[in-house]
């Protein structure tokens, strides 16, 4: 039953398994806890950045907005810290709030002005760098050091990055997910007219979709802060695609309906970690872009013939 | 032809190196005039960690797709080759990470993991990279940061004044235009310390001058960019009196040609097209250069520091002006190699100096 459930998942969870045994023997020293801290740090912007796209991915939208949320909450939160624990923690919450207000307006125009989700987020997206370049027309500021040894340093071989990630997760994904709300996003995107017949407003449940977007968008930001202790407007860029390919390489269908968190996660784990394979194994920085992509289409393509090979179609249906 | 230039380059190389052979011992004897403190409140960096050669030496570059960045990584090569170099160096790595802070983090990490003694930096953020470079430092491994420079002081920075050269570009344009016109600003690229800083430089001079009106391009450091923004700035109907611009000039220079225009005076970077077309068509022109070889003084600093020398934490390397009356074929600007290549392939002041065809070629 669980199996069934997490199933989807499966192709990024042997990846990363797969992957981390190989950057071990490549590079032994990864087993250290400075280099377990190390690696998921790397990995857990992306990973955030990546719940913040499932979450629309899952309405059947897309949001290409994502990068250019994390760079301005970035922005944000390194401009406005300062030194003093409470203006941080002030800061911290305005930055949530700025995240998920730009999420809003996503939302918002999606739903309610009626464009097609990959023209809204576009345009959002060249609207919340500039702003974010307003905000910070030159990388800079600064955050108190406790604030990031709390988010990025590490208890022995057990990350401090890795559970605010599980934290997100346990108190903003699953409740989410698990409410009424979650189960509509999941019904939208499955078959947006059978959702309305059935009595789900679907414009009210692409508006908080997005609105979740913007939120998870603003935490990934704030890790983002504590891992570089500074603030760029332009940081974000990478995050847009590389959180779509992290949430289609998890398993989750980017037609909507179909997805957990489990997937799209390791999905952005195994994408940071594929990075400094790369590099461990020496290979040409000329090639590292094209052998990325290319190691993401033959794992994909691999995991669907295997899943394919079936008797019956309807199987592949109920997967 | 091309058999003559190889013996004349295989002659000059023979002869520097039996230059270089005979001097091995005074290469590394002293190094105070060469080092220049950025400021008077600049500190002195002292490395804890010294140890004897031979060292391991990784470069960590960020973007890869100018031809700047490519002059930049052969010159490395080369001057890891250089025999007085060579005997100090049991390992030479070079990596790109394209202009993504994540995957620099990863991959310096990926350098400290490894073992290296010293990371020759040019970063993708001056201040993205910052607490993985303290980390470094902590884990016994020395980082030189150059050209994009990074702000923590656990680094040593290398570079040259990049407002200084923002605000000479701008004098040459006040003299001569007399301090009214129209004057053309073409940027580098939004939100990035370099243009910030060349571009206060100038404004810092504009401002004086309330005749001065000035239109402001983004042309990426980039001739295609550049060309193409002139060109649509031009067909705006505007007249230009002056050019100020922080790179992509050989596109600038085509952009007027185009136009059909007489040349104003070009205020601008250092590429071989926009030194040949003036010492061709002699219009007045400034060309200060971000040199190459930059990366070549912040690997004889890094190897300097690991063998115990105390050098200022930030280095200022003077900026290398030419205008009409210096420009001189051979030196400052060449044939043989393209518009868009870089002249500033050396550090004069340091004796470093690069073949600009070879800098061109590669080696391999």
């Amino acid at each position: 039953m669980i199996i069934e459930r997490y199933y989807s998942s499966l192709t990024a969870v042997i990846g990363l398994v797969l992957l981390a045994i190989l950057f071990a023997y490549i590079q032994p020293m990864i087993l250290s806890p400075f280099g377990v801290t190390m690696s998921a740090n790397q990995g857990t912007t992306l990973a955030l950045a990546a719940l913040a796209q499932l979450v629309v991915v899952l309405t059947g939208g897309v949001d290409l907005s994502v990068g250019a949320m994390v760079g301005l909450t970035n922005a944000i939160a390194a401009t406005y810290m300062g030194t003093h624990p409470a203006i941080a923690t002030l800061v911290i919450i305005g930055t949530l709030f700025a995240g998920t207000l730009a999420g809003f307006v996503n939302g918002l125009i999606v739903a309610y002005g009626r464009i097609q989700p990959i023209i809204v987020t576009l345009a959002t997206l060249y609207i919340y760098t500039g702003i974010g370049l307003v905000v910070r027309p030159q990388p800079g500021g600064s955050v108190p050091s406790g604030f990031a040894n709390a988010l990025t340093g590490s208890w022995g071989y057990l990350p401090y990055g890795l559970i605010f990630l599980l934290v997100v997760v346990g108190v903003a994904w699953v409740p989410l997910m698990r409410s009424r709300l979650g189960r509509a996003i999941k019904a939208v995107g499955d078959n947006r007219n059978g959702a309305r017949v059935s009595g789900i407003s679907v414009a009210r449940t692409e508006l908080w979709a997005y609105t979740a977007g913007g939120f998870f968008a603003a935490c990934a930001g704030i890790f983002l802060t504590a891992q570089t202790t500074s603030g760029d407007p332009t940081i974000g860029t990478s995050y847009t695609l590389n959180s779509v390919a992290a949430v289609v390489f998890g398993g989750a269908v980017l037609g909507g309906g179909r997805g957990v968190a489990l997937g799209p996660i390791c999905g952005a784990y195994f994408l940071s970690l594929l990075i400094s394979v790369l590099f461990a194994s020496g290979v040409s920085p000329f090639y590292q872009n094209l052998l990325q992509g290319a190691i993401l289409v033959i794992v994909l393509a691999a995991a669907n013939v295997w899943r394919l090979r079936t008797r019956h179609w309807l199987n592949v249906m109920s997967n | 032809m091309k058999r003559r230039d190889l013996l004349v380059q295989a002659a000059g190389g023979l002869g520097s190196a039996m230059l270089l052979g005979a001097l091995p011992s005074m290469a590394w004897a002293d190094n105070s005039a060469c080092y220049k403190a950025w400021s008077g409140s600049t500190k002195m960096f002292s490395w804890p960690h010294t140890k004897k050669p031979p060292y391991r030496i990784a470069l960590s570059n960020s973007y890869i797709g100018n031809e700047w960045r490519a002059e930049m990584a052969t010159i490395a090569k080369m001057y890891a080759n250089r025999p007085e170099v060579k005997k100090l160096i049991k390992d030479f790595k070079i990596s790109s990470a394209g202009n993504d802070v994540n995957a620099q983090i990863a991959q310096i990490n990926q350098m400290i993991l490894s073992g290296v003694d010293a990371i020759v930096l040019d970063a993708a953020s001056p201040t993205g990279l910052n607490s993985t470079i303290e980390r470094a430092a902590n884990a016994g491994v020395l980082v030189v940061s150059f050209d994009n420079v990074v702000t923590t002081d656990k680094a040593i920075t290398i570079n040259q004044d990049q407002f200084d050269m923002g605000k000479r570009w701008a004098d040459f344009v006040i003299k001569h235009t007399g301090g009214k016109g129209h004057v053309l600003v073409v940027r580098g690229v939004a939100g990035t310390f370099v243009d910030q800083q060349r571009y206060k430089g100038g404004k810092s001079v504009f401002d004086k001058h309330p005749d001065i009106k000035t239109t402001e391009v983004y042309g990426n450091w980039d001739n295609g960019t550049a060309q193409k923004v002139t060109a649509n700035a031009i067909a705006s109907g505007a007249k230009f009196d002056a050019v100020w611009s922080e790179g992509g000039d050989s596109g600038v220079v085509n952009a007027f040609k185009q136009h059909g225009l007489k040349m104003p005076p070009i205020a601008g970077e250092a590429e071989n097209g926009f030194r040949l077309a003036a010492a061709k068509d002699g219009f007045p022109m400034m060309s200060i250069g971000q040199s190459a070889g930059l990366v070549a003084l912040s690997m004889k600093v890094a190897l300097s520091v690991l063998q115990g020398e105390k050098v200022p934490q930030s280095i200022q390397s003077p900026l290398n002006i030419v205008t009409n009356d210096n420009l001189e074929k051979g030196k400052n600007y060449f044939t043989g190699v393209p518009d868009s290549f870089f002249d500033g392939v050396s550090v004069p002041d340091c004796g470093l100096h690069f073949d600009a065809k070879q800098v061109y070629h590669g080696i391999d």
